[in-house]
């Protein structure tokens, strides 16, 4: 299956293609490139994965069609051979998932190809999974709230919330070992150094869009694609007493 | 009222060469200057919900300046430390303006 999955969710802008993978939305074991003089340089067979992360500042309408161009081409594929869309279904920038998901519905009404969402905090946490402990994303949610939820080795543990410190802090504390991850975890640094079982991961500006690749796979392997009208998930409180409402 | 010709000045004070237009439809107008200066309109807006949707946390929270006309509609989707500016006409044709907020009360003090 050929995938292609954006995220536009937050200050890094990043696109994926995942070529040939299997089920479960593994890529290649290794990927292979065996470089054949006879062949040239074209594209070698197989399974394989290009992906692409700009974390310079949010222009991502103005450059996340490009992105996908290059992305596309890499994989030695043609936008008709991709058998999957994929982009970040929140919660996240307001804007920024608009545009994602304004392109993957675009992207797939022209190609008349099937596209899912995948939450983000499910993303971010599934690149750290393997990590021992307690993973836990955060998004920064603006007036002193985050957004994040606990996850057990890629298992959603908790969550997700949009709440404040405190909140964070209660659910999270009985456990030994907490790795805070995501673009935005450096806003708990105060809290992390008051308590020895918190960490927070050191690389956390680093795209998940592997893991999202895959995650999309998963996904509609259990679920199917998702319906055209399918809306985004601001995880906003009004959105949850909105949904009480109806 | 005196609500864009006082934002027409502070983009003035940002350096902002370009005319500043009064916000009501377009509802934010981004401008360049020694500071990115947004200007909000949410006369517009029903809820401050609604001003959420538009991602005003995005400028709010970013590198810029901004200033949102009939902001009382939208309270809840303001930063705390936001500066309220009152602007209220006099019988006699002049201007009252109150200037409020927390980090204004702290320079003055």
């Amino acid at each position: 299956m050929n995938v292609l999955a954006i995220d536009c969710s937050g200050e890094l802008l990043s696109v994926g293609v995942g070529r040939a993978w299997g089920s479960g939305g593994r890529g290649p074991e290794s990927v292979k490139h065996p470089y054949r003089e006879e062949a040239g340089h074209g594209h070698a067979g197989g399974p394989g994965f290009i992906g692409i992360s700009i974390d310079a500042g949010f222009r991502h309408a103005e450059r996340v069609m490009s992105a996908v161009e290059y992305c596309v081409a890499e994989a030695g594929l043609k936008p008709a051979d991709l058998n999957l869309l994929a982009c970040a279904g929140g919660p996240g920038s307001f804007t920024g998932l608009r545009i994602g998901m304004a392109t993957i519905k675009g992207l797939s009404l022209g190609l008349a190809k099937p596209f899912v969402t995948v939450p983000t905090l499910d993303a971010i946490a599934a690149d750290w999974e393997g990590s021992a402990g307690i993973v836990v994303p955060i998004i920064d949610a603006k007036r002193s709230r985050f957004y994040f939820a606990l996850y057990d080795n890629g298992r959603l543990v908790a969550g997700p919330f949009d709440d404040g410190l405190a909140r964070l802090i209660a659910l999270t504390q009985d456990y030994p070992e907490v790795l805070f991850v995501g673009p935005d975890a450096d806003l708990l640094e105060t809290t992390v150094a008051e308590r020895p079982g918190y960490r927070i991961a050191v690389e956390r500006r680093r795209s998940p869009i592997a893991a999202m690749t895959r995650l999309a796979v998963e996904i509609f392997e259990r679920s199917g694609q998702s319906p055209s009208g399918t809306g985004l998930v601001y995880l906003r409180a009004s959105d949850a007493e909105e949904a009480t409402r109806q | 009222m005196g609500k864009t010709a006082m934002c027409r000045g502070i983009a003035r004070g940002l350096g902002v060469t370009e005319p500043i237009t009064s916000p009501t439809y377009t509802l934010i107008n981004e401008y360049e200057g020694a500071l990115p200066f947004y200007h909000f309109d949410a006369y517009r807006l029903s809820s401050a919900d609604e001003f959420q949707q538009l991602d005003s946390d995005r400028y709010f929270y970013g590198d810029g300046v901004c200033a949102v006309e009939w902001s009382e509609r939208v309270t809840e989707a303001l930063p705390n430390d936001a500066v309220i500016i009152e602007i209220e006409p006099e019988p006699n044709g002049s201007r009252l303006i109150s200037i409020i907020g927390a980090l204004m009360e702290g320079a003055l003090a």
